[in-house]
């Protein structure tokens, strides 16, 4: 009987802790750490953003990245709501979950920015290549075409026709 | 045609050659601004809306909304829901964005000539005092918006009539801040009964 009581109590002592505990800041985490995560999540997705569209400026393809800015997004959203809730431990977690994947996107954007770049400037130097070359075959049968027309009208008619002569 | 006249041809040929390649990669391969935005407003189904819609207060409605972006980049837009009192407010213009009430907005990221489309439910709770409207709270999208909004009988079209307009800005990575990009969509002229 004795037993019973002390495990009835212990149950009741716990439940009561948590209650308080749910109940107080400690549980709900601390407001500001909340806000200032958030205001972070915030730059950094908008950063994240920046280096996307500079990489698809660069002719990456993005469509993985904007994905991941779609994840963080929601995130964020996620996070403000739990901040409005006043859940802080919960939108300090989901605003560091943004945080992380905005800078992987900003990190892999940098990377395809470098390597569209790259990418940009063989295909432009190509195709300028492509277009001298053309340009000289063109010139080259163009010319010739050119000095047999001519040579064909100067042996045809030029050579053939009769000197006038001056005189008596 | 002496050697000279045949030099000079020579010389106009290649001209021209060069000079006309150069135009063609300028015009083929450098890549043209379109710079454009598109916004539409569907029924339920995609169905067309008439220019009056007669809704009850408390019950719900939903329509489509769509954006496309033509922009040439990936674009971060912000599709900003504004709640209008057409008797009252001016005739929106094309290129200002309304002071209307903002009651919501949608986030979102575009590839070039994507779509972002969403089907949206709109519910309007509303008292009448006579001859006044009172607008007392606006929920779109799961999102609740608590107004105290009044809006005097139209004897002229006979109700009382509200329209959303929906503003699409976009971030311009210039000034590190959201834009309005002169597009916009406006919901049907709604009639509000009690």
């Amino acid at each position: 009987m004795r037993k019973i009581c002390f495990a009835v109590l212990s149950i009741v002592v716990v439940l009561g802790f948590i209650a308080t505990m749910k109940g107080s800041s400690a549980y709900q985490g601390d407001p500001n750490l909340a806000r200032d995560y958030l205001l972070q999540a915030e730059t950094s997705m908008i950063q994240a953003f920046l280096a996307t569209q500079e990489a698809n400026r660069a002719g990456a393809d993005v469509s993985k990245l904007k994905e991941n800015l779609t994840t963080v997004l929601d995130l964020l959203e996620g996070a403000q709501i739990a901040y409005d809730k006043e859940e802080f431990s919960t939108s300090t977690e989901f605003s560091r979950q943004a945080v992380n994947l905005a800078n992987e996107i900003n990190a892999e954007a940098l990377n395809l920015t470098a390597q569209g770049k790259e990418h940009s400037n063989i295909v432009r130097y190509t195709t300028i290549a492509y277009f001298v070359l053309a340009d000289f075959s063109i010139c080259i049968a163009g010319l010739y075409l050119i000095n047999k027309i001519y040579k064909y009208h100067y042996d045809r008619f030029l050579k053939k026709r009769p000197k006038i002569e001056s005189g008596t | 045609m002496t050697h000279q006249e045949m030099r000079l041809l020579k010389t106009i040929f290649v001209c021209s050659i060069v000079l006309v390649s150069a135009f063609i990669y300028m015009f083929a391969f450098t890549p043209q601004k379109k710079s454009l935005f598109h916004a539409w407003i569907l029924g339920p189904d995609g169905s067309i809306l008439g220019p009056v819609l007669a809704i009850a207060s408390n019950q719900s409605y939903s329509i489509t909304l769509g954006v496309q972006n033509s922009m040439g980049y990936v674009e971060y837009c912000k599709l900003k829901v504004k709640f209008r009192n057409v008797q009252f407010d001016n005739r929106p213009s094309v290129d200002v964005s309304m002071p209307s009430l903002e009651v919501t907005n949608f986030q979102f990221f575009l590839l070039d000539n994507e779509t972002w489309t969403k089907d949206v439910r709109f519910r309007v709770e509303s008292t009448t005092e006579g001859s006044i409207l009172r607008i007392r709270g606006i929920e779109i999208d799961n999102s609740y918006f608590t107004s105290n909004l009044t809006s005097s009988f139209d004897s002229n079209r006979n109700g009382f009539f509200w329209q959303f307009r929906f503003e699409l800005w976009a971030f311009n990575t210039s000034s590190n801040d959201f834009y309005f990009t002169n597009t916009w969509v406006s919901s049907p002229l709604l009639n509000i009964t009690t």
